[in-house]
């Protein structure tokens, strides 16, 4: 159940879709929804030219606190009729980085929802930077919803399917959000039978465990054919009108995804549907 | 109850446990863990797999030339006559239970039969194990077998003593608190495992206030005060303990707290890593390992 759901806001003014997306799933357990906003000055750091005067600096965080709590009243006064118990964080990110600020908050939340990274905008550097962090440093699930996307009752979820560790806890993280769909497919692409990975019938066994919670499965294969692995999940997912899709998280990692490609990254930045990802 | 929502929350959508793997790591310290596998299926209607391995070494050639083809046949033949008469005890065992634990046997080609166990962990929501007491000598395969579950399964392993006689869900609970990923992740997979206790303890040791650029260590202004909120908006009965380590390794000072206050089950990050196809186990992970008389949920 997701009784505490955390929203860092990172891009102000851009999206209200993870807040309205992290309100549907706590209006489903009951749960309560935490809008956290950072405030974020940079180190004084001394450089050979001699460093910031101590007046400069603390002009510096006091226009940041300012940014901040402005931002905090515009959230609160948006959401003041909020449908769930909901609650506006301020944080001092301090020496902190301001992704490790949210991954400690991230800790002991349920579930974290932040925004997807498109290509080509600017924030998503700061997107991609914070979903990295988050996913391998909080221990809990970041479910990405991008621009225009939204939690949807019933309908399919999609599992992106591979026999990792990833997957299997990214499966186990989303039960409270499987339950409320009416099918799942379990997507497995290109598997090969193999006693030390898919075993002899790829996506059985992982279908068979979710049939014991209570859930209508079915397994599919596809090909992967000239395209990626992420491109043929997120294409099942467009064909089939999926309202969700899990996946497992850098597997391999982000500086091995930077040079060879990497699914995490491809579905991050094209997935038109809420995504669930653990690491 | 609920007003903020159509769906009622309650007992229906408690988190479950459906599926409880329990690898038959060795005969001498098997009991323990079965026990509490089939307390917890009971508690929760799962159904448990209790996987008995052929155990086949690889034939290795070596410099004074390898194993005859004749002898590696018989030891391959061996080690099936042991775990079919394996097998075939453990069915008879359960024989009542009827579906409720399945007993398969498993054999893998080069592969360590561990390692076999944690790609059927994936689809298990639980995985239960041996500890490995201090100078018992099951206790190094113990180690390795708990090793790759943990690192290598993603998920939540329970280590039982053997000595233990689990029959229910604890009404007591530990959780050893630290800021970081695998605590934050064996929080929330013991939540199935918490639901009928009546209190849980937060303990933090050695908590510092503050925390690195990185976000670690980061334990807050009030350590230990932000888990428990959040346990408690799950429903459960939380209170916080923050104390230093004195002389002992923290793994002794948990083990020695939940002793004195009549905890039933730990809960605490697993911490090791891969090394090629090793792995490593953190040194207080082993040490838990190693000196707990009470079960421990790890998670990685």
């Amino acid at each position: 159940m997701f009784k505490d759901i955390l929203v860092p806001d990172i891009s102000p003014g851009c999206e209200h879709g993870p807040a309205d997306a992290a309100i549907a799933l706590a209006e489903r357990d009951g749960g309560h929804v935490a809008l956290l906003v950072l405030v974020d000055v940079p180190e004084p750091l001394p450089g050979q030219w001699a460093g910031m005067t101590a007046d400069v600096y603390s002009r510096l965080h006091q226009e940041a606190l300012e940014r901040a709590r402005s931002r905090v009243n515009a959230l609160r006064t948006r959401y003041a009729q909020a449908s769930v118990p909901l609650e506006v964080r301020i944080a001092n990110a301090g020496a902190m980085y301001p992704q490790n600020a949210v991954t400690v908050h991230a800790r002991h939340a349920d579930i974290c929802v932040t925004t997807s990274a498109p290509r080509d905008r600017l924030e998503a550097v700061i997107a991609h930077d914070l979903f990295h962090d988050l996913l391998l440093q909080s221990g809990r699930p970041v479910l990405v919803v991008p621009d225009g996307a939204k939690i949807v009752d019933g309908g399919r979820a999609v599992i992106a399917w591979k026999p990792t560790r990833e997957a299997a806890r990214a499966v186990h993280d989303a039960l409270p959000l499987l339950r409320h769909a009416e099918a799942v497919d379990v997507v497995v692409v290109d598997p090969e039978p193999d006693e030390k990975g898919y075993g002899q019938d790829p996506g059985a066994d992982i279908a068979a465990h979710l049939a014991r919670h209570g859930l209508r499965v079915e397994v599919i294969a596809k090909p992967r054919m000239n395209f990626s692995t992420a491109y043929a999940v997120l294409e099942h997912a467009r064909t089939v009108g999926a309202g969700l899709l899990v996946a497992g998280g850098y597997g391999r990692s982000r500086f091995r995804e930077f040079l060879l490609g990497g699914a995490t990254r491809e579905l991050l930045q094209g997935t038109h549907l809420p995504v669930l990802f653990s690491h | 109850m609920n007003d903020h929502g159509t769906r009622q929350p309650g007992i229906a959508h408690h988190p479950m446990l459906r599926d409880i793997l329990l690898p038959w790591v060795n005969e001498a310290s098997g009991r323990g863990p079965l026990r509490a596998a089939r307390a917890l299926a009971e508690a929760f209607d799962a159904h448990v797999r209790i996987l008995a391995a052929v155990d086949v070494p690889m034939p290795m050639p070596t410099d004074w030339g390898g194993m005859s083809y004749d002898l590696y046949a018989r030891m391959h033949e061996d080690a099936h006559a042991r775990n079919a008469a394996l097998v075939a005890r453990l069915r008879e065992a359960h024989a009542r239970e009827g579906a409720r634990v399945e007993v398969r046997s498993t054999e893998s080609i080069a592969m360590h039969p561990a390692a076999t166990a944690a790609l059927h962990a994936r689809h298990a929501d639980l995985v239960v194990v041996p500890t490995a007491p201090m100078g018992d000598a099951q206790s190094g395969p113990a180690l390795s077998w708990f090793g790759d579950l943990l690192i290598h399964g993603g998920r939540p392993v329970l280590a039982v003593p053997e000595g233990m006689n689990v029959d229910g869900l604890p009404r007591r609970a530990l959780v050893a608190w630290k800021p970081t990923a695998q605590a934050a992740r064996a929080v929330h997979d013991a939540l199935p495992l918490l639901r009928d206790a009546d209190t849980v303890e937060v303990l933090a040791i050695d908590a510092a206030i503050g925390g690195g650029a990185d976000g670690s260590n980061a334990y807050g202004e009030e350590p230990g005060a932000d888990i428990a909120a959040h346990l408690a908006r799950h429903g459960l009965d939380v209170q916080v303990t923050t104390r230093p380590s004195m002389d002992f390794s923290v793994a002794h000072e948990i083990v020695k707290h939940a002793g004195r206050s009549g905890a039933q089950l730990i809960v605490a990050g697993g911490y090791g890593h891969s090394r090629l196809r090793e792995f490593a186990l953190g040194g207080a992970t082993r040490e838990f390992m190693q000196c707990t008389d009470i079960p421990i949920l790890f998670s990685h």
